[in-house]
């Protein structure tokens, strides 16, 4: 607990920043809403076949899933405010239209009537008779919108366009529950707040309650106002980075120290990052040096030429039971040592991912070009093994590469379990027994799963040798599970640019881009 | 002031309203009368153009209605419905003032006319600034007339007023009604399916049925020869209360020979409802009516023969 309150003093500002960022994107994308939404749903009062199928279309919008929708808008808007403003726009339509249009269709036709008996215009007994009697509805819609969007809001961090899910998303990636609350609780309050502010409104009667909503009117573009568009500019260069980077003691930070490197970056979905680079709308993003998007969108991986990062090269972790009771599997596994390079697992992954290859066709090929499976034999099979992955395609390629390789060369009947999520789980998995071997990272099996002390890890870190062995020596006393050789590729964090733009401005490694930042400054 | 000719209204599959013809003088209230049904709704309805004739014409001073956009015609025509239709969002004061502004008055106007219909129409200044739902149903009536007066239209359209009402405070209304000089200077078309409301706020009635004017005449004539079975059929068993309420006494003294009064006879006014007077005849034996220097003793018994005499015998 204490340490939350910490969090937040230190954080303050930021929090602030947040808080004011998330009520401007709800209050902008609900003043469009507004200003959209109430004319159709009054349109519409007046033509009920068209009103069938407005609703129908905005009631589909609603059911698209938030992350799905902020998929299918980055293509088409990009990165950045305008896909968030636009999906919690498209949100907000359907309350608002709805409940315009039910309004106004419940009030009784014997007073509509009246109201034309006496003389009004159409236009008259709408704004002095339909408007003010649906009020109440409306407000319910709007109301009903205001807390959606503060809500799905919390997405806008996917996307670089700030508020609270900065917090929440960041603190995820970093796994720091206090982080993740100085988001939440702020978000939860405000749609709390905004719920029963807006609930009053609703019982308010008569001249109070038309005046009320023209106040709230006025104020809702005020509200707007709050949200700026973040900033992510650093020397001429637009820099993105991923929650998880900016935050963890190895990406961002690390960096920063290492190299002396100062930027304020757009913080964006890892995986809508290389899309983003791609399109020219950041110059310089955080990724993992195997991606297979860095072949496919022809990006260059800066040289960490200070080992800022640490090594994440990739190995085989297998329970030392499992080896000792089958000596012909450590024989088998042994024969992948040193063939995955870095530039073969961007490969395979690029295949996968943009060639939309299956894994076992990628691992079949593979395997194939490396002369490694023997002609298919009949065999009588005994012993079982079962390989488990994370929920990524390097991670099934590799299982299905283990796997036809087992297959092929031992007796051992062979099962994968694929998708065990993060590393914890997968690892929880390796200990019970239920997997006997999978993928894993020497960084990860330091940062993560051993987690030695700060000190111990600094030092460590600049020499991948010392870090396997650590490594190796540690998960073999304490967990009886063994590291083999490492496959050859390092997955690790990385900086890249566009290799035209690299190229341009002469930038081969992250000295130069300093030293081209520098020169800027 | 109001002509209305062939009026025709015919929906995909049922005709409301067939040819019907009827004009009502300047300050003449005519009520059409009918069972649930027959139209007279839709020729209510039809008069300020809320509903579109299919054929057919109405004329105002002589102009036809078609001449008139919509909105500025019922400007100048006042409008109560049945349960009042008061904006329910509106106070009793903005409810008043819904026409005159729509007229553009200036406030003071508006206001001077509100505390006059207020006063008139016995209604608590207080309740200026109450919500229709805090009023009662009599109350919301006077307030619904009021704003059918409100701007001073010279014609008054009036569909069931009172129909939300329960009998006794329907007839003390009616009462109030036919009591103000300002309703009594209007042409009104109003519209009930009672009875006892048409022949006594009626200066004309028309029967209605089946989308029909059956008959048009004053509460007597109807009385006296309707037109056909259905118009008869109408008044049903009450028939005798009907004519005790709408004759007077100078409709049967024709009918009643004259005599000399005795000392303790009481006095007898000519426009007094038959009802009335064998009211007052059941406390004393005899009254005295004058006509003219003439005074007339009349007793309980003369009313009733001459009556027999004067209404038709049923067919
Ligand atoms: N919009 C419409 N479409 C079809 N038929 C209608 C429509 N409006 C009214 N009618 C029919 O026209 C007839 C006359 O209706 P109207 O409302 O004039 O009757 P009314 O005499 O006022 O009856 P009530 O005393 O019940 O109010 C009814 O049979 C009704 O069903
Ligand atoms: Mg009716």
């Amino acid at each position: 607990m204490q340490e939350f309150f910490d969090f937040i003093v230190q954080q303050g500002d930021k929090l602030a920043e947040q808080t004011l960022t998330h009520i401007g994107l709800t209050f902008l994308s609900l003043c469009l809403a507004l200003l959209i939404g109430l004319p159709t749903g009054i349109l519409i009062t007046y033509r009920p076949k068209i009103a069938a199928v407005v609703l129908a279309v905005v009631g589909v919008l609603q059911t698209i899933p938030s992350i799905a929708l902020l998929g299918f808008l980055i293509p088409i808007l990009g990165i950045g405010s305008w896909p968030a403003i636009v999906a919690l726009f498209l949100y907000a339509l359907l309350p608002i239209v709805r409940n315009t249009y039910v309004g106004i269709r419940e009030v009784s036709p014997a007073l509509k009537e009246t109201a034309r008996g006496m003389g009004m215009t159409t236009r008259q007994v709408l704004t002095r008779l339909e408007l003010p009697l649906a009020l109440p509805v409306i407000f319910a819609g709007i109301r009903t919108a205001t807390v959606i969007n503060v809500g799905v809001a919390t997405l806008a961090a996917y996307v670089a366009a700030g508020g609270l899910g900065e917090f929440i998303f960041g603190g995820i990636a970093l796994n720091n529950p206090n982080m993740v609350l100085a988001g939440a609780i702020p978000a939860a309050l405000l749609a709390v707040l905004f719920d029963f502010l807006l609930a009053r409104l609703q019982h308010l009667r008569g001249l109070r309650l038309r005046r009320v909503a023209l106040v709230f009117l006025l104020i809702t573009p005020a509200l707007s106002a709050f949200y700026w568009l973040p900033g992510g500019i650093s020397g001429g260069l637009m820099v993105g980075f991923a929650h998880e980077f900016y935050g963890r003691a190895d990406g961002y930070p690390g960096l920063a120290r290492t190299y002396g490197l100062r930027v304020t970056p757009r913080l964006i979905d890892q995986n809508l990052m290389y899309e983003a680079i791609y399109r020219g709308q950041v110059d310089l993003i955080s990724g993992y040096s195997t991606d297979g998007r860095i072949k496919a969108f022809d990006l260059r991986v800066l040289d960490d030429n200070k080992n800022a990062f640490p090594p994440y090269e990739a190995a085989l972790v297998v329970r030392q039971a499992v080896l000792n009771q089958y000596p012909e599997l450590s024989k088998t596994l042994h024969l992948l040592d040193g063939r995955l390079s870095d530039a073969v697992m961007t490969e395979l992954n690029y295949r996968a991912d943009f060639r939309h290859e299956s894994p076992e066709a990628v691992a079949r090929r593979f395997l194939t070009e490396q002369k490694l499976l023997l002609p298919p034999t009949r065999k009588q099979r005994q012993g079982r093994i079962v390989i488990g992955t994370k929920i990524f395609t390097e991670q099934y390629i590799l299982a299905e590469i283990l796997r036809q390789l087992l297959d092929n060369r031992t007796t051992l009947e062979v099962v994968t379990k694929t998708g065990l999520g993060g590393t914890q789980i997968c690892f929880n998995a390796l200990t019970t027994g239920q997997i006997d071997l999978y993928p894993e990272y020497t960084g990860t099996g330091l940062l993560v799963i051993l987690q030695p002390p700060p000190a111990l890890a600094d030092s460590l870190k600049a020499d991948r040798e010392a870090v396997y062995r650590y490594v190796s020596r540690e998960f073999q006393s304490r967990y009886k599970v063994s590291w083999l050789a490492p496959m050859g590729f390092n997955n690790t964090y990385a900086l890249m640019m566009r290799r035209a733009q690299a190229d341009r401005l002469g930038i081969r490694s992250i000295s130069d881009l300093k030293r081209y930042l520098g020169d800027k400054d | 002031m109001i002509n209305v000719r062939h009026l025709t209204k015919r929906y995909p599959n049922h005709t409301a309203v067939e040819d019907v013809s009827f004009a009502v003088r300047e300050q003449e209230t005519l009520v059409l009368l009918g069972t649930s049904g027959s139209g007279k709704t839709t020729t209510l309805k039809m008069i300020n153009r809320l509903i579109e004739p299919t054929s057919g014409t109405v004329e105002i001073n002589g102009i036809d209605t078609q001449q008139q956009a919509p909105h500025e015609l019922s400007r100048s025509i006042g409008y109560v419905v049945q349960e009042t239709g008061l904006f329910p969002h509106y106070t009793v004061g903005e409810n008043i003032a819904i026409v005159p502004r729509l007229l553009h008055w200036d406030k003071d106007r508006i206001r001077n006319r509100t505390h006059e219909l207020l006063a008139m129409l016995r209604l608590p200044e207080k309740q200026l600034n109450a919500y229709p739902d805090q009023l009662s149903g009599g109350q919301r009536q006077r307030v619904g007339l009021a704003r059918a007066l409100a701007a001073n239209p010279p014609i008054l359209l009036m569909d069931e007023p009172l129909g939300a009402l329960d009998p006794i405070t329907r007839a003390e209304i009616r009462q109030e009604f036919r009591n103000l000089d300002e309703l009594r200077r209007k042409t009104v078309v109003l519209v009930t399916h009672d009875v006892r409301e048409a022949l006594e706020l009626g200066d004309r009635v028309g029967v209605m049925d089946n989308g029909r004017l059956l008959q048009i005449g004053t509460p007597k004539e109807l009385l006296m020869q309707p037109a056909s079975a259905f118009v008869q059929r109408f008044f049903g068993d009450q028939v005798l209360a009907f004519q005790l309420q709408v004759f007077t006494l100078q409709d049967v003294m024709p009918y009643i020979l004259p005599e000399s009064p005795g000392p303790e006879a009481i006095d007898l006014q000519p426009d007094m409802s038959l009802n009335d007077a064998l009211t007052l005849l059941t406390k004393t034996e005899s009254g005295v009516l004058r006509v003219g220097d003439w005074p007339i003793r009349i007793r309980a018994v003369d009313i009733w023969s001459a009556l027999h005499q004067l209404v038709p015998k049923s067919p």
